[in-house]
This record gives C-alpha cells, structure tokens and sequence, in this order.
C-alpha cells in the first residue's frame, strides 16, 4: 500500500531579524539588518499510511505547527521532499486543497456574523460540493457533533467548545483524506474535550481519512493515536507506539507495594538503606510507591520481597505525562 | 475560476454586512463629504457665472456624480485583505480551493450592495433639492459604461496590490492612505481636473488616480473632445497593464515571502 503521506528530510530554515536593545542598535538596525537562522524543522522523514491516525507531540517551539503548514502547503520548505494523497503540498493544486483540510485551533473558517448553517453553506459552495452528497456529510457531521441547535445562530454567540465543534464539522464537510488537526481541543474544558475526542475516533474509523494531529494535551494522543511522532528542536526523536516511547524514554520505574504484614517503619528504613536511586513518590499507611532506576528495578524488588512480607508488588512504567514532561525538559535522546 | 464559490461568498459577505450596515453607511457618508464640500465650495464660486468652463448646474452634477463614483468605485476591502494577512488570517484564505483574491472582489462587492442604495438615495435626495439642468447625451452614456468598468478594476487592483505589500511590512496600508491622498488631488475631488494649475493638469493626466475616479464623469458631463476621450479610454487601458502586471509580480513573490516566513 502507498503512502497516503510521505515525507523526506523536510527541513525549514527561518532567518529572523534581530538586533541588541538600546536607540543606538535601533539606528543602525535601519541601515544594516542583521539576521540570524532558526532551524524550525531540520531533515525530518516519516511516512503515514492511508486512514492511520498519528500524534505528533513535542514542546513548544519544536516544529510541529511549522511541519503541518508545510504539510497542508502553507510553507514553502527550505529543503526535502514531501507528498500528502499524491501531491506536493507547497505546489498548492486545487485538487489537493479538495483533499486535505486543516483545522487550528486559533484560526475560523466561521464568519462571525452570520449563522452556522450560512458559512457551512458558503464552504459547500466554494468546494463545489453536489447538493446531495453535502447534505448527507453535513447531517452526519451534525449528528456526531451534536451541533443542531447551533446552526441557527451566529457563530459570535457561540462558546468557545460549540464554536470548535461547528469548525470541526466545517473543516470536515468536504470528505477529505487528509486532515491536519493542530491542537483542535485547545482551551476546551474537559467534558468537550472528551466529546471532541470521541468524535475524531469515530470519524476516523468511520471515514478512512488519515489523520495528524498534534496536541499539548496528553490525553488526546493517548486515546487517539495509537502511533506518535516525537520532536523536538526540530529534529524527530521518535516514531512508533507511544507506549514502547514511554518504556524507552522514562529511565525510572514506579514501583508499588501493598505493605500487608510488613510494618511502614520497616519499610521506609529499607527505602533509606537502599540509597538515592529510590524515591519515595507516594506513601500512605497501607502503601507505598517508590520510583527505581530502570536498570535496578530487579534488584530492588527482589530485595522488597526477600527482606519484607508484602501482600502485594507491581512495577509500571511512570505516568505518560511524567514521562513527556521530563523528554521536554531534559530532552533525553531515544 | 470558481464562480460558484465567488457567489456563495458574496452573498454570505452581503448577508453578514447587512447586519452591521449602519456601520457601513456611517463609512459611506464619510466617503461622500469631501466631494460635497467642494460641490458647495465651487457652486458658490460659480454663482450666476461660469468657473472653468463650468456653471453651477454643471458643478452640481459633476460633484453628484462623482460622489455615487467615488463610493462605487472605493476599494474597501483592500484595507481589509492588509489586516487578514497581517493577522495570519490568510492563510485560512490559502487552505481553500478558491483564489484569495476572490475574498477581496467578495468583499467589495458586497460593500458596494450595502452602501449604494444608500448614496444614490443620498445623491437623489441632493438632485432633488438642488434640481441642476443639464443634458447627456446618449453616446455618452453610453460611454461612461466601459469608463467606469475600467475606473472600478483599476481603482480595485491598484487597492489591492498596495494591500498586498503587507506580505513584507506591516506598515503597507499607509500606502494605501497616500493612495487615498492622491486620489483626492489627482481625481477630480479638490476640483475638476480643466480647473487645476497647469502642472498639476499634466501630472493629472500623466498619473493614473483621474482614471480611476474622474475620468469617467467627465465623459458623461461631454467635457472630452473625442481624441482626449480616446487618450482617456488608452489611459484607463494602460494603467491596468500596469496595475496587472505588477499585481502578477507582488502575488507572486509576495506568496513566496509568506511561505517563507511562516502565516
């Protein structure tokens, strides 16, 4: 099977003006601009199969945002290859603006002074949609969504959750195959956020449409996508199950032990004996959860159970979260 | 070409400016002082007499005309489309399968559904009240026809090619208030162009703002001779060679810089 998206060494270079504050810098920045380089994006590649759903997680400033518009034609690369559902996105065809659609969650495709239903309309015509086949998309659209009693009203009156779900359903509205959703549930509250979520699942079951979408909430990657792209300064650091990222990047595991017989004094003198490499996350009186370097666990367990009669131990890998903030902020290498 | 789409947005555009429209023509009437002002500047310099070869009737209907032009002729929307770009809004414009330039003829043209009843109600009620005799003649009716076809797209793409500068400086729609500068003083506004100073005739002529905006009400009013009618019409024509041209070249390198540098 061909690639619905395959991209080679993308690489974007911005060069960004700068100069040293003061009045004296100012004057001379008007006759001698000095520029430097920011590597957004630097020699990425991955492929995306059609209908796959892909998470592309990394911290701020890493490049997402800069791939996706590359992605969806908006950026010209400064290097590399790409090609999104047979085309090269940046040639910006109108056969491919019909296959692709991009949502952001800062931008509209709703105009604010008429209803819903006008700029659905509007949409419909602009892509040349047949009256029968909008019709069908826009009832199912608005049955997922649950967004009928929305399409009557201004898209000003609408809340910030209503007025994503309607531009959800507008980028969506002419079928594509490839969508770009850049962090669609962004300031939504939890409640929407679990409906938009559900509903992106559903659609891309339901649809077949391949799916990148990047996201700052960790919930939304976890129960979308079972494949993630990790970057960062640009760079990818990883492309596969964000489990197995989890199991290579977080250095630490938990640990946590049902006490049972074994009395906390005991225990807690056994944790301090055992030095540095364990710490003590949690501890309540009939529990205790530890963090061990990876690389100890067996040992460290197998003295727990050798030294303590505990009624019960697990190992698990750290917390999702814990783990990407750590990558973000240390930026461990896979 | 995507009429299709041209037309649903147009309407949606129309739809969504009705619901603001006293805004619209509060914008209107003050697009239609200046050439008010000087109507009654020159109608009462002419008095009982003739200035410039024009009587006080001749004025009144100069400066009617001209003002229902002037509106019609206003590209509006090219202070917008500067705004949408420099506000990354543009790029929602490019993810469409339809020109960005039709947002921009969109937008004007539902303005100009908004604002119009309202000026030539406004020009009717003056004509009214001021009730000046004077007679067209069929051909140039017939004339001012294409005139002001050519007037409107030149005045538009001119518009939005100095719009388009904000691809590169935040700052471009100052260019397009000198536009609106010269246009006061090159288009008929101050006074008919047969009255300015000799030099300023000549830039007049030379310079492209009269045959956005002048040029076509002079024809109407029978004030051209039919080689400076013809001049006119050769004007008119060239400058949108011109104003086409550089659009082509602004469009498309102004793209490659926003592609470059990010929405």
């Amino acid at each position: 099977m061909s690639s619905q998206i395959s991209v080679t060494d993308l690489t974007k270079t911005y060069r960004i003006p700068q100069r040293d504050p003061g009045l004296k810098s100012a004057l001379r920045s008007l006759v001698r601009r000095r520029y430097s380089d920011v590597h957004a994006v630097a020699g990425v590649s991955f492929t995306v199969q059609p209908g796959e759903m892909v998470g592309f997680i990394g911290p701020n400033g890493a490049g997402k945002t800069t791939t996706l518009k590359m992605l969806s034609g908006l950026l010209y690369p400064t290097h590399g290859e790409a090609v999104v559902a047979g085309f090269i996105p940046w040639e910006r065809k109108t056969e491919f603006l019909r296959l692709i659609s991009m949502v952001m969650g800062n931008r509209n495709q709703l105009t604010w002074e008429n209803t819903v239903m006008d700029s659905f309309y509007v949409l419909g015509e602009i892509y040349n949609l047949p009256a029968a086949q909008f019709k069908r998309t826009l009832d199912e659209l608005v049955t997922m969504l649950d967004i009928q009693e929305h399409l009557t009203k201004m898209a000003r009156n609408l809340s910030l959750g209503e007025r994503m779900k309607c531009e959800v359903a507008a980028a969506l509205l002419h079928r594509p195959q490839v969508v770009f959703l850049d962090e669609p549930t962004l300031g939504l509250d939890v409640s929407m956020q679990i409906r938009l979520r559900q509903f992106i699942a559903d659609y891309n079951r339901t649809s077949g449409a391949t799916i990148i979408l990047t996201s700052h909430y960790m919930a939304d990657v976890v129960s979308l996508c079972p494949r993630v792209l990790l970057i960062q300064q640009g760079a990818l650091l990883f492309d596969g199950e964000l489990k197995q990222l989890a199991g290579r990047m977080a250095p630490f595991k938990q640990v946590r032990m049902e006490l049972g017989e074994a009395s906390p004094a005991a225990v807690d003198a056994l944790l301090v004996r055992m030095g540095s490499g364990v710490a003590v996350l949690e501890q309540s009186a009939s529990q205790r959860v530890v963090r061990v370097r990876r690389a100890e666990t067996s040992a460290v367990v197998g003295k727990l159970l050798h030294e303590l009669p505990l009624a019960d131990i697990t190992v698990e890998d750290p917390p999702i979260e814990a783990v990407i903030d750590q990558v973000y902020r240390e930026g461990v290498e896979v | 070409m995507n009429l299709r789409g041209g037309k649903a947005l147009v309407s949606r555009l129309w739809m969504s400016y009705m619901s603001s429209r006293g805004f619209f023509w509060v914008l209107a009437f003050g697009h239609l002082m200046p050439p008010l002002m000087y109507m009654f500047v020159w109608t009462t310099a002419a008095g009982q007499g003739v200035v410039g070869g024009y009587n006080r009737d001749e004025f009144v209907v100069y400066y009617l005309v001209l003002m229902v032009l002037h509106e019609f002729t206003y590209p509006v929307s090219n202070y917008t489309v500067g705004d949408v770009i420099r506000y990354g809004g543009f790029s929602t414009w490019l993810l469409r399968p339809l020109h960005p330039i039709y947002e921009a003829v969109g937008t004007d043209i539902a303005t100009k559904a908004v604002n119009m009843p309202f000026t030539f109600g406004l020009a009717l009620v003056l004509g009214l009240a001021l009730r000046p005799v004077v007679m067209i003649a069929p051909l140039n009716w017939l004339l001012f026809v294409p005139a002001l076809v050519l007037a409107y797209t030149l005045r538009f793409l001119m518009a939005y090619v100095l719009a388009l500068l904000a691809f590169w400086s935040q700052r471009a729609d100052a260019l397009l208030s000198l536009n609106d500068t010269l246009l006061f003083l090159f288009a008929g506004q101050v006074a008919p162009i047969a009255l300015l100073p000799g030099a300023l005739q000549t830039a007049a002529v030379l310079l492209p703002f009269r045959y956005m905006l002048s040029f076509p009400v002079e024809l109407l009013l029978g004030r051209m001779t039919p080689q400076q009618t013809l001049a006119g019409f050769a004007g008119q024509a060239g400058w949108l060679l011109v104003a086409f041209l550089l659009h082509q070249l602004v469009w498309k390198h102004g793209l490659r810089h926003y592609s470059a540098v990010g929405g």
